[in-house]
């Protein structure tokens, strides 16, 4: 376990490294954006990862209401925090891409309040997770997880709704319609190595989860021999 | 501004928020470790005496 | 008992306890008159203008109106550890979760009642469209409000600072509805649009919402 760690995590790195040596170099420049459509490539990935993440959260939640086992808590706690840090990073590069592009950084457009809405619930997710009582965490957290997910489609249409009624902001470029060959192909090996990142960060987190309620349990079941002694 | 300046903002930043990310989770679960090797060794001192 | 009885004993207790003490009523209140006054003097708008900012300064208040009272509703059981005992006697989980939901609606429908005049004579409020479908939107939306605030409250009670989890959780949740009461309303006071998405979109909340309270209450309940 411990030197599949070791091996993994230079491995990850080494594979993010190269694909932002495609990204940035071999890819071609982009003909209306430039060079700065280059952090596409880092900025659709992280997306996908944080959905993905969420999704997990989501499931396992539901599993963990369902069979109560430990290991599905842990892997919702790991899934849900990597998620929002994935999040963030969307929602810190895409200000970055728009302020250049449509000439602002911020549009309250169906994608773009979507996300946000979703980061401030798992946010609020691990703000519970964090401040509720010892064994109940679990059940409370795993609820509420049920609650944000269920959530997620009713806000995309409700401001889906609210922005086509009202005069959009400056829009257009942007989105990859037609992505040519060279780009996609560089995009598609950056998605892959996106995505390994994810799966090394929930899958380093879950471990951690569960070292910690290791030890937990073991700090309960040292006091138990004080008292018992 | 030159629009190549986003391009390194974003990209630096994306760097940092994962490599950092990355550093706490390996440091929090070292200190886990160090704590949980702690514990057993004064739990079998301590049931020796 | 069945569960409908079961609800009505509790919620009968809950309102006569409320009857008796005005708490909840008087704190939401004195909170939302508060709002309205602050508001007032920080946009300071015109009839014109507050046509357009009503939707969104009504809902506002009564959202943080509504967290005041929220915040009561499991305390007071949680003190005489009546949630313990409700835990071990055989009476259907849900039907004390309905009473408290439908508690909470009642009252915040009476702070809505006897609001309503203070916003027409503060901002000078005359609706174009029908008044009608302000009444709809106000009960949709005060049912998402409350069936989500109540189960949150209940999650709330068992962490360590309660009274800033529930907005806590409750606020992004209620995104949505929010949006969704806050545009209705103004498109009937304006006239300039329909709300009918918006009422759709809010019956979509309250049911999916309802059905997840009542299927998560008994866990939440019974969490160890």
């Amino acid at each position: 376990m411990k030197k599949l760690t070791l091996i993994s995590v230079p491995i990850t790195v080494a594979l993010l490294a190269y694909t932002s040596y495609l990204a940035l170099i071999v890819a071609p420049t982009e003909q209306t954006m430039g060079d700065v459509q280059r952090i596409f490539y880092y900025h659709v990935p992280s997306g996908w990862v944080a959905g993905l993440c969420f999704f997990i959260n989501f499931v396992a939640s539901a599993l963990y209401l369902w069979k109560r086992s430990p290991a599905s808590d842990a892997l919702a706690a790991a899934s849900a925090e990597v998620g929002v840090v994935f999040c963030a990073v969307l929602l810190i590069t895409g200000p970055l891409w728009a302020r250049p592009v449509w000439g602002i950084w911020w549009t309250w457009d169906a994608r773009l309040t979507t996300t946000l809405v979703l980061w401030l619930i798992y946010v609020s997710y691990l703000v519970l997770r964090r401040f509720a009582a010892g064994g109940q965490t679990q059940v409370l957290a795993a609820a509420f997880a049920i609650f944000g997910f269920a959530d997620v489609p009713i806000v995309y249409m409700s401001i889906r709704w609210f922005r086509t009624q009202h005069p959009s902001p400056v829009m257009g470029g942007g989105e990859n319609s037609g992505l040519a060959p060279a780009m996609l192909h560089v995009f598609l090996i950056n998605l892959v190595a996106f995505t390994v990142l994810g799966i090394l960060f929930v899958w380093l987190r879950y471990q951690l989860q569960m070292q910690e309620q290791a030890l937990e349990s073991a700090h309960a079941q040292l006091a138990l021999k004080g008292v018992s002694r | 501004m030159n629009p190549i300046t986003f391009l390194k903002a974003a990209y630096i930043v994306a760097w940092v928020v994962y490599l950092g990310y990355l550093g706490r989770i390996l440091l929090r679960m070292k200190r886990v470790e160090e704590e949980m090797k702690e514990l057993q060794h004064n739990g079998s001192h301590s049931s020796r005496q | 008992m069945s569960t409908l009885g079961v609800t009505g004993a509790s919620l009968v207790k809950d309102l006569r306890m409320e009857w008796r003490s005005k708490d909840a009523i008087n704190s939401m209140l004195f909170f939302s008159l508060l709002v309205v006054v602050i508001f007032s003097f920080a946009f300071n708008p015109t009839a014109e203008e507050s046509r357009r900012i009503a939707g969104g300064l009504i809902w506002v208040a009564f959202l943080f109106a509504a967290v005041v009272a929220l915040n009561q509703t499991w305390a007071r059981e949680l003190r005489n550890q009546v949630l313990d005992a409700y835990r071990v006697s055989p009476a259907p989980p849900n039907a004390l979760f309905l009473a408290k939901t439908v508690g909470n609606f009642l009252f915040v429908v009476v702070l809505e009642i006897l609001m309503a005049p203070l916003f027409v004579v503060f901002y000078e409020l005359r609706s174009v469209g029908p008044v009608w479908q302000l009444l709809v939107v106000a009960l949709l939306g005060t049912w998402a409000l409350v069936v989500n605030g109540t189960f949150f409250a209940g999650l709330s009670i068992r962490t360590r600072n309660r009274e800033i989890m529930l907005p806590l959780l409750l606020f992004p949740i209620t995104i949505p509805a929010l949006l969704a009461m806050v545009d209705a309303t103004t498109s009937v006071l304006t006239g300039e649009a329909s709300p009918d998405f918006w009422i759709k979109l809010l019956a979509v909340y309250d049911i999916v919402f309802t059905a997840l309270c009542l299927l998560l209450f008994e866990s939440v309940l019974n969490a160890e």
